[in-house]
């Protein structure tokens, strides 16, 4: 038997505490990585308090740095259908993930949400991006509006 | 508010950076939120084509369609100035120039992008015709001096257009943190510039100069025309970082650094060139079209082996070489060889060989051995402008790569053919082709008479695992890969000549056709819906049969 796998405690907003492998934060966050290396998380005592992720949040992005630890030797093509699987949420969980990623400093989780972002915008037409981010209310006058669609009909 | 357009700023410019220009411009009208995102976006990147296309300008409204560039980019350059913002990187591409109505607002802009601290300048202005040398010198823009003051610029990109006059052989060059520069078709006052440029930026890493000219002052009497020159030689000495350089258009070149990995080398083919590169011990990738004026043969490849011991991938296109060819390295992974001349027999003994890529016109086809081959080696062939005859030879060219066992790792594409009547009867198949991992269609028969022939010829030759319809650089017409699938699919009967031999067709047999996709598509979607959702336009995507005997 090996030496029992190091874990360390995360606590989302609602204080809900997760307990990961130590590796899998290690390795993904550089936040975590900086931490531990540096001895400020107590293994004994500690607990990493995220306040500003909620618990389903956190959760998705444990599976995430889970996943990417225990199969990156997987394909290519098993990993990227694992992470549209991963990301197929609505834009609301797309906006929560991003900012956990960036708070945790995931890089590889971060690049694949701006991936996921930039194919809403890329190659589309203004009307079908306001759908897909659920602009209800662009802001412009209905005289501004119509200025845009004079000066830039391409856009549209 | 959605939340997507709520993230904060940073994270947004992230996105916006990663977008083409075209899509993240697109994002200034999408609400005023995003219109204010767009504005201290600290990328100024113009690209005339996001705001007129080069194809609807006139003589009558040229100047309203530049003034529309010019005043965008003032409005922008003025809002990030006001708002205290540095101009990351400043990227200027404009077709059809006239200069002298813009001339000095691109200096302004360019005096805001350098005084900001930009750390990357992309210029490029497109004339009308190709050749820089047929404009007169002061058509062009000319390039100002403070582009070189500049200690910020980590990237300079100078394209098409541009005039650097004399006074760059004699002021001060600032540019300590450049690691990349790009100089293409720039006309020059004097030769020396470019080496003065180059060897006042120590920490440059990556070089591209590629068909530079100098203008001689007018002589009267003489033409204009005449008082241009291609740069012919280019000295480039003690370049520690240097990782990468591409050079074209040159008669000598000599590139002195010890930390030179890849380089990609155009000679003019015209004349005869001289090469040196002694110290670039470390050189991994060399790639080098049109070395014509001597015949390559197993010395040179022997020598090139033994000069650059890290040598891994060697492409040579438009290459002049012997009739037999020895190649033996046990270095190298990669090798291209592109419609390379006279070249008939090849023997390569190369057991860490990953890629072998042969291509060629037409009849061209040597025979091709390997010896200690890698079980990861992939052998790709393309061939160009193949015929019907042409066709009936691929057959031979991949029963003449030896040993056998290399056929299952073989692709053949075939780009674009030059089909005329077949000849009635000429083809007898005897026995069944070999078996190969791929065969591509870059191309497909324009006429409904040849969609037979042209698909026995090639099921004649070979028996692929798959064979696929690339849209890379062709359009394909649904009703050949309709045909084709009907075809193998056995929904065609007909005229093929298992009636008259006593070889039966082999994709008679088939037991599984697979149809895969590049292109987004309902998994569950037939092969019509297929069809119907075939790209219209050039584009990265493939259709495909997968084939199972």
């Amino acid at each position: 038997m090996g030496s029992p796998v190091k874990k360390i405690m995360l606590c989302s907003s609602e204080k809900e505490i997760f307990s990961v492998e130590e590796q899998v934060m290690v390795q993904h966050s550089v936040i975590i990585n900086n931490m531990i290396e540096d001895g400020s998380y107590n293994h004994e005592e500690s607990k990493i308090p995220l306040d500003c992720v909620d618990s389903k949040t956190l959760k998705k992005v444990i599976d995430y740095c889970t996943h990417h630890t225990h199969h990156h030797n997987d394909n290519q093509e098993d990993l990227e259908a694992w992470d549209a699987q991963f990301l197929n949420v609505d834009s609301n969980g797309l906006y929560d993930l991003l900012m956990a990623a960036n708070y945790l400093e995931i890089r590889n989780l971060l690049d694949l949400i701006y991936g996921t972002i930039k194919n809403m915008i890329k190659g589309k037409k203004i009307d079908e991006i306001r759908r897909i981010f659920n602009i209800k209310d662009h802001g412009f006058t209905p005289e501004e509006e119509e200025q845009n669609r004079k000066e830039y009909p391409h856009f549209y | 508010m959605d939340q997507i357009s709520g993230l904060p700023e940073v994270i947004l410019h992230d996105i916006l950076a990663r977008l083409p220009d075209r899509d993240s411009a697109r994002t200034s009208v999408l609400s005023k939120a995003w219109r204010e995102t767009w504005s201290t976006f600290p990328i100024l990147s113009i690209c005339s084509d996001q705001l007129f296309r080069s194809q609807d300008v006139t003589v009558d409204n040229y100047h309203s369609k530049i003034d529309k560039v010019i005043d965008y980019v003032g409005r922008k350059s003025l809002r990030l100035r006001d708002l205290g913002l540095a101009i990351k990187e400043f990227k200027l591409i404009i077709d059809y120039v006239d200069h002298k109505c813009m001339a000095h607002h691109v200096d302004l802009w360019m005096k805001m992008a350098i005084e900001s601290c930009g750390q990357v300048l992309h210029l490029q202005l497109g004339l009308p015709g190709y050749y820089v040398g047929r404009y007169s010198p002061d058509r062009l823009y000319e390039l100002p001096l403070s582009v070189i003051e500049s200690k910020s610029l980590t990237k300079l990109v100078l394209m098409g257009g541009i005039r650097v006059d004399q006074e760059f052989l004699t002021h001060s060059i600032k540019l300590y943190s450049v690691r990349i520069i790009k100089l293409c078709n720039l006309l020059f006052a004097h030769e020396g510039i470019i080496e003065r440029l180059i060897s006042h930026c120590p920490l440059i890493e990556d070089l591209t100069v590629v068909d530079c000219a100098v203008y001689n002052p007018p002589i009267s009497g003489i033409p204009q025309v005449f008082a241009f020159s291609l740069v012919e030689s280019l000295f480039l000495h003690g370049l520690h970082k240097l990782k990468k350089a591409y050079v074209q258009g040159m008669r000598e070149v000599y590139i002195d650094a010890q930390n030179l990995e890849s380089l990609r080398l155009n000679l003019d083919p015209d004349t005869s060139f001289k090469l040196n590169l002694y110290s670039c011990t470390n050189l991994r990738w060399l790639c080098l079209w049109s070395l014509r004026n001597i015949d390559i043969g197993d010395k040179w490849f022997l020598e090139l082996f033994s000069k650059f011991p890290f040598l891994e991938s060697l492409e040579l296109y438009y290459c002049s070489m012997f009739q037999r060819i020895n190649i033996s390295s046990a270095q190298l992974k990669v090798l291209k060889l592109s419609y390379c001349s006279n070249m008939e027999e090849l023997n390569i003994d190369a057991r860490n060989l990953l890629s072998f890529a042969y291509e060629g016109v037409g009849d061209n086809k040597p025979g091709i051995s390997f010896q200690k081959s890698s079980n990861q080696l992939e052998v790709n062939s393309l061939f160009t402008g193949v015929d019907f005859p042409g066709l009936c030879n691929l057959r031979k060219f991949v029963e003449n790569i030896k040993p056998q066992k290399i056929w299952a790792s073989v692709s053949l594409f075939i780009r674009s053919s030059v089909l005329t009547e077949p000849e009635q009867g000429a083809f007898q198949v005897s026995s069944i082709p070999p078996t190969i991992k791929r065969l591509e269609l870059q191309f497909s028969p324009d006429y409904e008479a040849f969609y037979f022939p042209f698909m026995n010829y090639l099921l004649s030759s070979c028996c692929p695992n798959s064979i696929s319809f690339s849209f890379r650089s062709y359009v394909h017409d649904k009703a050949f890969i309709q045909f084709l699938y009907e075809t193998l699919m056995g929904r065609k009967e007909g005229k093929c000549h298992c009636s008259s031999s006593n070889t039966k067709c082999w994709w008679h047999a088939l037991k599984i056709v697979k149809v895969i996709c590049t292109f987004k598509i309902d998994e569950n979607a037939d092969f019509k819906t297929m069809l119907d959702a075939l790209p219209t336009c050039c584009a990265d995507e493939n259709i495909g049969f997968i084939l199972e005997l």
